[in-house]
């Protein structure tokens, strides 16, 4: 009998630890995404921390690093590393350029990988996204998060990536943390912080 | 764009080939009593991760990254090329005579870039050698260890007999220096390999001690 009861309370448990994130419905996706996608055109500007974490299973340990992100509409975003190393990574007018502790360049960026690297991050500011025809989407929920899966379609791209998973806090159109799962099974963490939406941004922010 | 890279790349590669670098041989240097028989180099030795960020000057093509290096065995260690965004670009298992692929990316899945890492980092991460000279220099005491037509020429420091030094040359013709700075002997903050014979940097800054 205690037995049972004690299985009862692990499953119950269990349920709560593992099953937090349900599938939504059609019709809840549909409500999120045109809530996303609506929210987010009005976003001019972005800024905010991350902590970005990767994984990989034969390491003890995870290696962390530490930076901000800046992305101006339609097409500017900065990506900054500051801790352990200074890196940063500017895309501008179809350019991409590159401050490697204090080692600068630049590259076309009309390269088809950069192009969909471009593709998405911004698209997955702006909510455009969500039509990207590279992927297929599937949506979940749980008590905190709306949840965005997408897995790209094409064998090429699986080559590179499995999945990405956005999550979004809820009552909010912007991500707070992405999770991607790559071909080998690695996994790479990002989670922002201090999202400020549509504060002036100076120039300075995207010239290395 | 790539294409063009790669073939001005093996041209470069090509001329090289035919234009021999000049012979290497120790200079200001004198001849000391084998004290030794075997000198190891430690930077790798440890089983904790090692976690450098990495920037490579390949002719003018500059690649920047995070090197994850990983005693797995004895001999064995696991190496791993991320870019900075995390992603993987290389993953493979090496030790002196075996080399185990595990992962590459599609865009870097060249049998030329595959054999340099695998020689520099079957070189980098040797551990012992047998010695077959010893010298010494004001600053330095110097190893030789010959091993058929390929000699390394370990330099230790002699105030604190860290390695700070190897020089790797094969028929007597310098390849590869390998410059070490280092606070403790199983690890070291800095690296920089710089090959002689073809126009290719690479500098390691450890990242390991942050968290």
């Amino acid at each position: 009998m205690i037995k049972n009861i004690a299985f009862g309370a692990f499953l119950l448990i269990s349920s709560f630890v593992f099953s937090q994130n349900t599938s939504m419905s059609s019709a809840e996706a549909k409500v999120f995404v045109m809530k996303v996608s609506s929210e987010s055109k009005e976003i001019k500007t972005l800024q905010a921390d991350f902590t970005q974490t990767k994984k990989m299973d034969f390491l003890d340990k995870s290696i962390v690093t530490y930076g901000k992100m800046s992305l101006k509409s339609p097409n500017m975003l900065s990506w900054k590393y500051i801790k352990p190393y200074q890196y940063s990574i500017v895309f501008k007018e179809n350019k991409i350029f590159i401050n490697d502790q204090g080692k600068k360049s630049s590259v076309d960026a009309k390269s088809k990988t950069f192009e969909k690297i471009n593709k998405l991050i911004v698209g997955s500011s702006n909510g455009q996204m969500f039509n990207d025809p590279e992927f297929s989407v599937s949506y979940f929920k749980n008590a905190n998060f709306n949840i965005a899966k997408f897995t790209p379609k094409s064998a090429q791209l699986l080559k590179y990536i499995k999945q990405i998973e956005l999550q979004f806090p809820k009552n909010e159109s912007t991500v707070s943390q992405v999770n991607m799962t790559e071909a080998s099974g690695d996994t790479t963490n990002i989670v922002f912080k201090n999202t400020k939406i549509n504060a002036p941004i100076s120039a300075s922010e995207f010239s290395l | 764009m790539r294409r063009f890279l790669l073939q001005s790349f093996l041209y470069s590669l090509l001329f090289f080939l035919f234009v021999s670098c000049k012979t290497y041989k120790l200079t200001n240097v004198r001849s000391i009593s084998n004290s030794e028989t075997t000198v190891e180099n430690l930077y790798f030795s440890s089983n904790e991760d090692y976690v450098y960020k990495c920037q490579m000057d390949i002719y003018n093509n500059h690649v920047s990254g995070i090197l994850i290096i990983k005693k797995i065995g004895q001999t064995t260690h696991r190496v791993v090329i991320t870019s900075d965004f995390g992603n993987k670009l290389i993953d493979f298992e090496i030790s002196d005579n075996d080399f185990k692929l595990n992962y590459v990316l599609p865009d870097l899945d060249k049998k030329l870039v595959i054999n340099f890492l695998k020689n520099d980092f079957q070189r980098l991460l040797k551990r012992e050698y047998p010695v077959t000279g010893s010298f010494e220099d004001d600053n330095s005491k110097i190893y030789l260890s010959k091993i058929e037509d390929q000699s390394y020429y370990l330099f230790y420091n002699k105030d604190n007999s860290l390695l700070k030094k190897v020089i790797y040359t094969k028929n007597n013709k310098e390849k590869i220096d390998f410059t070490f700075d280092a606070k403790k002997h199983i690890f070291a903050d800095s690296i920089d390999l710089q090959h002689k014979d073809f126009n290719i940097n690479i500098k390691l800054f450890q990242i390991t001690d942050t968290e």
